[in-house]
């Protein structure tokens, strides 16, 4: 016997699957906040159709709930101060569509997911993976600074190639996400550790990272560094040694000498090299990074 | 002061047709999303409770604001599915009893594959015909189409899909039914 394909297909309703039946508890929090608020503010005598035992403890039932709560004390504000609205007969005629043209916006990156972002990249920049960095960001993304000009991704990821390469650790103290940002951002207040620093057991340059973060990643990011101790704090000194000891290899080890990716890649392994031999030149030469020998 | 009147509207349209909300939301996004998704239909009803239609038009009415939900929240789902994959850290393990669909043997799969390859508009169609039983009325006032296009689409999806299933299985995914096909759901 041949099954129609539509009654062959209804017969596959995953809500009349076993296990698959609403559990009001869940969605009722958000209805006793409606119910609740109405109720203190309107005198009804109606009972609430629904009594909650237990609130669902879900990140987004409870922004669902907030945003709920927060829409019906807007309606009822603006219901107090409106002589129109209660003569106003419900309209059987509107269309669906215009009704519910404005009905829930788009859902937002949460705090946390952008936390949780911001914490995978810093531990990708640690473990000097550049592709686990790149893949964090936008397609379209721009990193911005207080020591550089504006980078487009091909450059950010020169950028982390050369840091890399040398080992540069950035720290941070946790990051946070900056309260009603829209698109969502964090802020990470840390320091940078490069190769010529760790070396000497100089003091870090304090840095802070600012992320916005959408969907599609990082769409942009700002390295703000401290003022003191700056990099030349360290880089001073070191590119004073290099032009006295290694002369032929000095433009490598400045900053962003590099043009291509791989020239990022292998001055960055120079330095890290050059700042190796620069300490241990120091400690021979019981002489300090400050203060030279 | 809001009118008692739309109270009363409001509790009798929720106790009336939760069930069936709930059903229609829970067949088109993921169980983790379901009660939030329901409730904002409500939420959005309990805005609109002003201009809701007579209760014979009511659940044609909630079904839209809900189909606006579902979009909204797969959407989100989809672009946060992403996200968690560039950071490497898998989501909370879904429910397999809540997301997995109805599949009692080879030929449910085939249906089932073959239902993903249609334009996401069919899909809802055939899904509005079949899961919430509704008419060809109640469909063309949710979809915004008129009862004839309606049909005549019903019409089409029945003798495409029959197309679709006399390939063989491996060969579903190359199979389309003369236009552009969406992206599928999950």
């Amino acid at each position: 016997m041949t099954v129609d394909l539509f009654e062959r297909y209804a017969s596959l309703d995953p809500a009349k699957a076993p296990g698959n039946q609403p559990e009001w508890s869940a969605v009722a929090p958000v209805l006793s906040v409606v119910t609740d608020w109405r109720d203190q503010n309107m005198h009804t005598q109606q009972q609430t159709p629904t009594q909650p035992p237990k609130p669902k403890k879900s990140r987004t039932g409870l922004l669902v709930a907030a945003a709920a709560f927060a829409l019906v004390m807007v309606v009822g504000v603006i219901a107090l101060l409106s002589s129109g609205d209660a003569s106003e007969p419900p309209s059987a005629t509107t269309p669906p569509s215009t009704v519910v043209a404005e009905a829930a916006p788009e859902q937002a990156v949460t705090p946390a997911e952008a936390i949780a972002v911001a914490n995978a990249w810093y531990v990708a920049y640690n473990d000097g993976d550049v592709d686990a960095m790149m893949a964090l960001y936008a397609p379209d993304a721009t990193t911005f600074s207080n020591f550089r000009s504006d980078y487009t991704l091909e450059e950010e990821r020169e950028f982390n190639v050369w840091n890399a390469a040398q080992g540069t650790k950035l720290t941070t103290e946790g990051c946070t996400s900056v309260e009603g940002s829209a698109p969502q951002t964090v802020h990470c207040d840390g320091a940078t550790y490069d190769a010529p620093t760790q070396a000497v057991g100089a003091p870090p340059v304090l840095t802070s990272v600012t992320m916005t973060i959408g969907f599609e990643g990082i769409a942009a990011l700002r390295y703000t560094l401290g003022e003191q101790p700056d990099f030349q704090h360290v880089g001073d000194p070191f590119i004073a040694w290099m032009r006295a000891n290694n002369p032929e290899d000095t433009g490598r080890t400045i900053f962003h000498a590099w043009t291509t990716i791989e020239e990022a890649h292998e001055y960055g392994l120079a330095i890290a090299k050059y700042a190796q031999e620069w300490a241990a030149y120091l400690e021979a030469n019981d002489c300090t990074y400050l203060d030279g020998c | 002061m809001r009118p008692q009147l739309d109270d009363a509207r409001f509790d009798q349209m929720y106790m009336t047709h939760r069930d069936a909300i709930w059903s229609y939301v829970m067949r088109r996004v993921r169980r983790d999303d379901v009660d939030d998704a329901v409730a904002e239909v409500f939420t959005v009803a309990w805005r609109k409770i002003g201009r809701s239609p007579d209760p014979d038009e009511q659940l044609p009415w909630l079904y839209s604001i809900a189909g606006f939900i579902v979009r909204n929240t797969n959407r989100s789902s989809v672009r946060r599915r992403r996200l968690w994959g560039k950071i490497a850290v898998m989501p909370p393990v879904d429910d397999p009893g809540s997301d997995v669909q109805v599949v009692r043997d080879l030929e449910d799969a085939e249906l089932l594959a073959a239902v993903s390859g249609l334009r996401s508009i069919d899909r809802e169609l055939l899904r509005l015909r079949t899961w919430e039983e509704l008419s060809i009325k109640d469909i063309a006032v949710i979809v915004d189409m008129s009862p004839k296009s309606v049909e005549s689409r019903l019409v089409r999806i029945r003798r495409n899909l029959a197309r679709m299933l006399a390939v063989p299985a491996s060969q579903l995914h190359t199979v389309r039914p003369g236009y552009p096909i969406e992206g599928g759901e999950q």
